[in-house]
């Protein structure tokens, strides 16, 4: 919800920002998608601003509560901009406002992508066949170039610094997210100590997306125009991201395509390998994908505490948590195969 | 006080006929939030059915042998420390398995493992 009172203070807060004073906002609606974060179209005219155009952008406004484990708004553009630079596809970063008095919590404006991201409708679209493939290696490429940002060139400072290994880390903060929710929760726990037991030796660290799947990329006529959804990024091992890709709970029903839904494990890693200077064996793929279905966990988790708690009553955020037995069990059935070998 | 028909059995005839007789004419745009409320009060409905299947207290048991009270949180707080372990407890995975599974058909029993 935005109020008029508010829309007048934004567009306020964009005469100021964009340096132009006859800017006015023309359409703000809000856009489907997204459980917990808001994103609205802004189409705003600035006929004395530097192009004298109509623009099309993204208002990406933050829950009055965040989701735990969240980047700050600031933190997230600052991501997003590094990853533009680097070639990533990703909308262009255009502002960001922590000032609370415009719309009540921080927000950020960003370029507005043609396309679709709806996992469900790519991963299931008729020519998935045809297409799957190259869209497949579309994003294993941008998700290399995310993997080329490293901790060691001083960027991104606010992530916290890195002084243990990447499944230390990650093990650290989701047992850390699991100590915040009233109940508790045995198999994760297992899985937890498990993953720390068998953690492979040849870790490195890069930036990750964090929240890297079909759902949250945006398709166009089979191009890949954008990589959203930044706000769980942090500093990780890049197989973190190639295994929650692939994790079962993200291939939509098409479970023989291992790759998001949309082609073979094989294809996917293949296009990452050429792309990135990392070399992945996809055989090592069971570790990383038990770790991807434990951080969707953790995520469902924290949704519906959101509601349980209060403090956003949806039907959606109710119901993810019971989605967690799912991924339990494939982290069980993955633990078991992978004993066996 | 009136028993019957049983709340699980409410429950079930109004998923039922939501699934049936609403969900064809709802709007598309509706179709999902509309399946979520017929996904709800399925759930509802079998955990209120299962309530009697005390799959946490068999997995206690089993770990930690019939008569010791043992809470769940502990069983947490022990897997986390290792004190808990496969070392310790050669069929742990298999038990856990088996607890997930009892999980499963309260949640989605159609799930394909």
């Amino acid at each position: 919800m935005i109020t008029n009172e508010q829309t007048h203070r934004l567009q306020t807060w964009l005469r100021e920002t964009f340096q132009c004073k006859d800017l006015v906002i023309q359409t703000l609606n809000i856009l489907r998608g997204g459980a917990v974060q808001e994103n609205w179209l802004l189409e705003v005219l600035s006929p004395s601003g530097v192009d004298q155009a109509a623009h099309k952008w993204v208002l990406r406004r933050e829950p009055s509560s965040p989701l735990g484990g969240s980047l700050r708004k600031d933190h997230e553009f600052e991501i997003i901009r590094s990853a533009y630079k680097a070639g990533v596809p990703v909308p262009e970063p255009l502002a960001v406002c922590l000032d609370i008095r415009v719309l009540g919590a921080p927000f950020l404006i960003l370029s507005h992508l043609s396309g679709i991201a709806e996992g469900r409708k790519i991963a299931r679209h008729s020519d998935i066949e045809e297409y799957g493939d190259s869209l497949a290696s579309q994003v294993a490429g941008a998700l290399a170039k995310i993997h080329s940002i490293t901790p060691d060139r001083g960027t991104l400072p606010f992530l916290n610094p890195v002084n243990e290994t990447p499944v230390e880390r990650r093990v650290g903060l989701f047992r850390a997210q699991l100590d915040g929710l009233p109940d508790r929760h045995p198999v994760l726990e297992y899985v937890l100590s498990w993953l720390l037991k068998h953690q492979p030796g040849d870790q490195r660290f890069s930036l990750v997306h964090g929240d890297f799947r079909t759902g949250n990329y945006m398709v166009d006529n089979w191009t890949v125009t954008g990589i959203l959804d930044w706000e769980l990024a942090d500093w990780g091992d890049p197989r973190e991201d190639l295994g929650y890709f692939c994790a079962k709970c993200w291939r939509f029903g098409r479970l023989e395509r291992e790759a998001g839904g949309i082609a073979k494990r094989e294809v996917f890693y293949e296009a990452y390998n050429k792309a990135s200077s990392n070399s992945v064996l996809v055989s090592g793929y069971a570790y990383w994908e038990i770790m991807g279905a434990m951080r969707w966990s953790l995520i469902a988790l924290l949704q519906g505490y959101r509601h349980t708690s209060g403090q956003q009553r949806s039907l959606e955020l109710a119901l993810t948590p019971r989605l967690v037995p799912e991924m339990e069990i494939d982290m069980l059935n993955l633990i078991k195969e992978y004993q066996r070998r | 006080m009136h028993k019957r028909p049983e709340p699980t059995d409410l429950l079930r005839i109004a998923s039922e006929a939501l699934t049936e007789e609403i969900l064809p004419h709802v709007p598309h745009d509706k179709r999902y939030m509309t399946a979520m409320i017929v996904n709800a009060i399925a759930i509802a409905a079998r955990q209120m059915a299962a309530k009697d299947d005390d799959h946490t207290g068999r997995l206690l048991n089993t770990v930690y042998g019939e008569y010791s009270d043992t809470s769940w949180d502990q069983l947490a707080d022990d897997l986390r420390s290792g004190a808990i372990s496969e070392e310790s407890h050669p069929n742990l995975l298999d038990h856990l398995i088996t607890s997930v599974r009892a999980e499963l058909a309260v949640s989605n029993p159609r799930f394909k493992e």
